[in-house]
């Protein structure tokens, strides 16, 4: 036998070994069940328009099934058309009002139905779907980009690679699908003078172009993660009459001409002295230091605004007085309100919240000596050196520490003023808060954090005028303060 | 001269043939889909639907398909099963009619003067339809839950107007031929019918496991009982109409498949000798169509005429045998033997072999790839076959062409319906005798 044929012969035979195997192995004549799942399930991701799609259909235009419109190129059916056969458009399609459609819409680049307008069949798209107002679709609409819902339109369902955005009122009467999210949309309301803007967090999570939306309406979709409660809300319902009455101004009698010398900052605060709120209430309305304010009102007194007995001497209408005097007798009786508290009891409060301050301060000191103390190996010298320096410095400490808990105290209120404002938008509208960066930067500066390795221990949070004080003294103060003013639930929330 | 020409452009056919299995091939490993999916909307398009079942002597077979119906997960409101009791000798018909008395949307349709076939059958039960779309399932298939909802889906498009499911062979293990013709189902699906839909060509409706747009469907006026690939015919109607034709991987559905070689003739005669009927009916239509773009019209044409190639082939054996023993290499030039012995038969061969491979490949089923020189036999069989239907298409051209029924013993449903040629239905009522009767197939519908 020739070599050349026996060897491609036996070459061909290796592949019929396996073949051989295969078919005369031992069948299992047992049950074999069929299975429920699918072998190969399809995967498709089409993320553009099919280009051979588009040309094929290209390539069909001239396809004349009577079921079928074709059309080639973008078209809009003016308002009131009744069409009964499907509408196939390789391009734009934009249906007027009020039209009727009885059959099903295709269009490759997007659909724009018309207020009114009604499709009896499926609306199917590569582009962008919008179903207008009182709109209704009796079938589904699939696309592979948005589709936008307008208000009180109706639509059996909906599904799309991207995402579904749907008006207020609009129905969905089955099933949405959505590749990326549904937003829903609340209704348009009136314009806002003072639209509330957007917190930072909130911008970076809402695509750019819902930010119109957003700005002027209230959004339902969970992107903006605020929680419901705050631990601050226990603190400020507390002083929510506070707040409400702080947003009021409502001074009659004052003369414009005669304040017309005075910068706008001390019209404020005159207006806020002839309501009868003290420093604090106006420091906390002006969103300025209460130092500031009694700087001012020390101005006001120098020229002659005001008396010693914060009386308004010029500027005053002839009949604010006789409208105050009544208030203030009928109302003596009763538990005092801070806007109506008269003058002179304001200042008496002042200066017993000073006197107060004054033996917090050397209680504070006492805590503050304390640390110093307890450091073993160098108390002596430590301590002669807080002798000497509590005796030369005192007058001036007394004042610096008493400045700083009042700035801490005004930073601390407005900042958390600031943060109510911004979990309560409908609240913003009409007021004035504005970025609080001065005060706050203020008071850092002061607090120069210290470097002590056992700051557990001694609970630091910084040194004034080369003393350091604690957490626990400063919360001390903090808290006899906010129970002096009247000011948190009890003065319980302040306490350490 | 003139036979250099005809040879060269039957070369040129077998080449083009070969690049479309390669690149149907490529495009199933490698491609992405170019068409609309309808995955989103699965569910939710949830038209009235009528499932038609042409069961002629199916006893050992319908009432496991019935039986699945009623599970199916598609609302039973909107869904209508009318089975054609196509003039059974047997039980087919008794068992139909107790499931349309325990299920309303059961309904079954006798018919006593049955004649032409699957498609006479399925004419008669689309008067009796009442659903939008139109699904067929032969009675020896045995479907997946949600099969309904994936099938129905790419009606929601308007140019939609006909698609077609997955056939998966449950009785492989049989015999080598339900081997041999497994492996030829997943690469006739998994690939063949999955690229062209996804390249956006012509996909075929099988004539089962699918179905048509009931307007379409109208217009078109039914199935052609005079075709034997009724199947076919309607997907090129479809098509000429100027509507598209889907394919859906994941709607899959068991059948039983022929176990004998005989049967596998029958059925492979049956299918080559009508898809010749549509390619001498349709190809001057087709490239008159106004309809179609150049290469839907390519694509339909190479589909049509798939059945002329192992014709072709045999050929080619036959002139390169006939070369070789009368000495024809030196009067013949020597492409003539390059193209028509070594082009197809050898690479040629190759490409579906490629193409099947690479099917149970993506399949995970890579034990069966030791089936696939067990493919050349069937090929063999196929250019045999493909020449005897051509012979007798060209000399009854105009006759009636019978139409052979292939026999279904159940023996697919090993899990379900039955063990081994037990029917499941009938197992249960406690008659275990009669499987044994029909297993002896009817000369007259054996195929």
């Amino acid at each position: 036998m020739n070599f050349i044929i026996v060897l491609p012969i036996a070459f061909m035979t290796i592949p019929m070994i396996p073949l051989l195997l295969e078919i005369f192995k031992r069948k299992d004549k047992g049950p074999r069940p069929i299975p429920e799942t699918t072998i190969h399930e399809e995967r498709p991701k089409i993320e553009s328009v099919p280009v051979l799609e588009r040309a094929r259909a290209s390539a069909r235009i001239k396809t004349v099934t009577s079921d079928i419109l074709r059309i080639v190129g973008d078209v809009s059916i003016p308002d009131g058309t009744e069409i009964k056969n499907n509408i196939v458009v390789q391009g734009y399609l934009r249906l007027g009002k009020k039209c009727r459609v009885l059959a099903s819409i295709k269009a490759s680049r997007g659909v724009e139905v018309g207020e009114g307008s009604s499709v009896d069949g499926h609306i199917l798209s590569d582009g962008k779907v919008i179903i207008g107002r009182n709109a209704v679709v009796r079938g589904i609409v699939d696309s592979l980009q948005n589709i936008t819902l307008m208000e009180n339109s109706f639509v059996e369902a909906v599904s799309t690679e991207k995402a579904v955005r749907i008006e207020s009122g609009a129905k969905v009467n089955r099933r949405i699908l959505s590749g990326t999210s549904i937003i829903t949309l609340p209704p348009k309301s009136p314009p806002v003078s003072k639209p509330p803007q957007p917190s930072r967090e909130m911008e970076a999570k809402v695509p750019s172009e819902e930010k119109a939306e957003l700005t002027v309406s209230k959004v339902t979709v969970p992107i903006r993660g605020v929680p419901e409660e705050r631990p601050t809300d226990q603190i400020f319902e507390s002083i929510k009459e506070r707040i409400t009455r702080l947003d009021k101004t409502e001074v009659e009698g004052l003369d414009e001409e005669a304040l017309s010398e005075l910068n706008a900052l001390e019209v404020d605060v005159l207006k806020d002295i002839a309501s009868g709120r003290d420093i604090y209430e106006i420091g906390l309305r002006l969103l300025i230091d209460p130092l500031e304010v009694r700087k001012i009102v020390d101005g006001l007194i120098r020229k002659e605004y005001l008396d010693e007995n914060l009386r308004i001497i010029k500027g005053k209408g002839g009949d604010l007085e006789e409208e105050e005097e009544p208030q203030l007798v009928e109302e003596a009786s009763e538990e005092p309100k801070a806007s109506e508290v008269r003058v002179e009891e304001i200042l008496a409060e002042w200066r017993r919240a000073s006197e107060r301050l004054s033996s917090l301060k050397e209680e504070a000191e006492g805590v503050l000596r304390k640390p110093v103390e307890e450091d073993e190996t160098d108390e002596a010298g430590e301590e002669e050196r807080g002798e000497t320096s509590l005796s030369v410095e005192e007058q001036e400490k007394e004042t610096s520490i008493q400045e700083l808990f009042e700035k801490l105290l005004a930073s601390k209120m407005r900042k958390e003023l600031k943060e109510k404002f911004r979990t309560q938008p409908e609240a913003k509208a009409g007021s004035d808060i504005t970025e609080d960066t001065g005060q706050t930067d203020v008071v850092k500066e002061n607090y120069s954090p210290p470097k002590d390795e056992n700051e557990e221990e001694t609970h630091e949070l910084g040194k004034v005028n080369g003393r350091s004080f604690s957490a626990k003294s400063t919360l001390g103060f903090l808290s006899s303060l906010f129970r002096r003013l009247g000011v948190g639930p009890g003065g319980e929330a302040y306490d350490g | 001269m003139i036979l250099d020409i005809i040879i060269a452009l039957l070369s040129f056919v077998m080449i083009a043939y070969m690049v479309r299995h390669f690149i149907f091939t490529y495009y199933a490993l490698f491609g992405r889909p170019m068409q609309r999916s309808f995955r989103r909307i699965l569910g939710v398009y949830r038209p009235k639907v009528t499932v038609l079942i042409p069961a002629h002597n199916e006893e050992m077979v319908i009432g496991g398909l019935l039986q699945r119906m009623t599970e199916l997960t598609y609302p039973k409101d909107k869904l209508e099963v009318i089975v054609i009791d196509d003039s059974s000798t047997d039980e087919t018909g008794e068992i139909a009619d107790e499931f349309a008395k325990k299920y309303d949307f059961i309904k079954v349709v006798h018919r006593s003067n049955g004649g032409a076939g699957k498609p006479a059958a399925l004419n008669a039960g689309i008067k009796f339809s009442t659903g939008e779309i139109i699904l067929t399932f032969d009675a020896d298939y045995y479907p997946q839950l949600d099969i309904i909802e994936k099938l129905v889906a790419p009606f929601v498009d308007p140019e939609v107007g006909a698609v077609q499911g997955r056939v998966i062979v449950a009785n492989e293990d049989e015999s080598l031929v339900s081997k041999i013709v497994t492996l030829e189902r997943i690469g006739g699906y998994r690939v063949d019918q999955l690229a062209r839909d996804d390249l956006v060509l012509v996909p075929q409706y099988g004539g089962t496991v699918g179905g048509f747009r009931r307007s379409m469907l109208d217009k078109a006026g039914g199935w052609d009982p005079n075709i034997l690939a009724e199947d076919t015919d309607l997907t090129v109607r479809c098509i000429l109409s100027g509507y598209q034709v889907r394919y859906v991987n994941d709607a899959e559905c068991y059948e039983e498949a022929v176990t004998t070689w005989r049967a596998y003739w029958r059925q492979r005669y049956r299918w080559a000798k009508g898809h010749m009927q549509c390619a001498m009916k349709h190809l001057q239509g087709i490239w008159r169509s106004i309809h179609l773009s150049v290469y839907e019209k390519i694509e339909l044409t190479l589909l049509l005429c798939i059945y002329f190639l192992p014709v072709l082939t045999l050929a080619g054996w036959l002139v390169g045998v006939a070369a070789y023993l009368s000495n024809w290499g030196s009067t013949l030039p020597v492409y003539v033997l390059l193209l028509s012995s070594f082009t197809y038969s050898t690479v040629g061969n190759f490409a579906p072999f490629f193409e099947v491979g690479s099917a149970v490949y993506l399949d995970d089923r890579r034990r069966l790839l030791w089936l696939l020189p067990a493919l050349t036999v069937s090929f063999g069989i196929m250019a045999v076959c493909c020449t005897k239907a051509l012979i007798d298409l060209l000399l009854t051209r105009d006759g009636n062409h019978e139409w052979t029924h292939t026999l279904h013993n159940g023996n697919g449903y090993n899990g379900h319906n039955g063990i081994n040629g037990y029917n499941g239905y009938k197992r249960r009522n406690g008659n275990h005798n009669n499987h044994v009767e029909a297993k002896k197939p009817r000369r007259d519908l054996q195929g």
